[in-house]
């Protein structure tokens, strides 16, 4: 999974983290869920298309993203790019 | 140490006063740690700085930003200029954001919210024909009320003018940034788009979920607009400002590079278009927060 956090200031911060491997897993894992609690957007993109993540299941290796809605699906993140948008304020 | 020692107690003691909830408790305590550790890494570059060695920004912002990712803040924290007579505004949970003023009630007018901050109790504000803002105030001994009419040129022009002064001041916002953050927007648009960005500061982006057609600018809110029968030369429906950790008031700076926050603007509104008009500050066309 390789996932970009949005923050050019601190330069080429991309992570890429081999979620073929339980650690690799475990690791994207606690740091979606860190990063959504923080109040992050996590956003796939495919192509011009993107969609909202949700959630991460370690065990199946899949994200839970939003597609419409009120509709969920299941998709593999592992030929997407993930941007981190950091929590927005409106002014 | 001593400190350490004394401050952790009343931090939990006041937590356990006002019913903070465990997840509440936990990031308390996080932050807490963090902004422990980022005042010893300040002092520390501070000492070094009294021994004569040479530091630069670019040092000073690498070490903070590796305080923050071991203390799990991958995007990193906020640092406010403290040379800048404008406000921070942060967004709700940015780390340390207690520190800073939070996303504020956003009042009718921002002339009513420069009113407030004079201490002025206000009424009521509105814009009218003619391009003015209209504001009622009340005296605070007497109990009347008086109304103040402000011309926006002038206004649009200050805020403009105070928008290019902080991002030039902001240490962090380097043009390398900015050019780093162009070569990631490059990547999610279309060239024509992109021709556009570069040439005319803004790119066109249609929803296909709403039909509505945005305008994404560098530096400025992006415009949401409508083109239908009744509007075939278009209609703007708002200006959508939102800065992702936080914002200059008064200003269209944030706390990126502008290019940064049209990839959110774009990348929020393609995933979450609800969301973005959510979290975003709508304003009028005719309102000067809007940039037009």
């Amino acid at each position: 999974m390789e996932m970009e956090i949005l923050h050019s200031v601190y330069g080429d911060k991309k992570r890429r983290i081999d979620t073929a491997t339980e650690a690799g897993r475990q690791e994207a894992a606690v740091l979606l869920n860190r990063l959504m609690a923080q109040g992050a957007a996590v956003i796939l993109q495919r192509g011009k298309k993107a969609y909202k993540v949700k959630g991460y299941d370690p065990v199946s290796d899949l994200l839970t993203v939003q597609v419409g809605p009120t509709k969920q699906v299941t998709t593999s993140g592992r030929r997407s790019k993930t941007t981190v948008v950091a929590p927005s304020a409106g002014g | 140490m001593t400190t350490r020692e004394t401050e952790t107690p009343d931090v939990e003691t006041m937590m356990a006063t006002l019913g903070y909830s465990k997840q509440a408790r936990q990031r308390v305590r996080e932050e807490v740690a963090l902004s422990e550790a980022l005042r010893e890494a300040i002092q520390a570059c501070a000492s070094r700085m009294q021994a004569g060695e040479a530091l630069s920004w670019e040092e000073l912002r690498q070490r903070l930003t590796e305080v923050a990712e071991a203390h799990g803040y991958p995007m990193g924290i906020p640092m406010p200029d403290m040379d800048l007579a404008e406000q921070f505004i942060s967004a709700n949970l940015t780390p340390l954001g207690a520190v800073m003023q939070h996303n504020q009630q956003q009042l009718h007018t921002e002339m009513a919210g420069q009113a407030e901050k004079q201490g002025l109790r206000v009424r009521n504000s509105w814009t009218r024909l003619g391009d003015e803002e209209v504001v009622v105030v009340e005296e605070a001994s007497s109990g009347q009320s008086a109304s103040m009419r402000v011309p926006m040129a002038g206004v649009r022009l200050r805020k403009l003018l105070d928008t290019a002064m902080v991002r030039t001041k902001l240490m962090n916002l380097t043009a390398e940034a900015e050019l780093r953050a162009m070569d990631a927007l490059k990547e999610k648009i279309s060239a024509q788009q992109w021709k556009s960005y570069v040439l005319n500061g803004m790119f066109p982006e249609s929803s296909k979920r709403s039909g509505v057609f945005y305008f994404f600018r560098k530096g400025f809110p992006t415009l949401a607009a409508s083109f239908s029968d009744r509007y075939p030369r278009g209609h703007i429906l708002a200006a959508l400002c939102l800065h992702p950790f936080g914002y200059y008031a008064g200003t269209f700076c944030g706390s990126m590079t502008p290019t940064d926050e049209v990839i959110a603007h774009l990348l929020l509104m393609r995933a979450d278009e609800h969301g973005f008009w959510k979290k975003s500050g709508q304003w009028s066309a005719t309102d000067g927060r809007s940039g037009l």
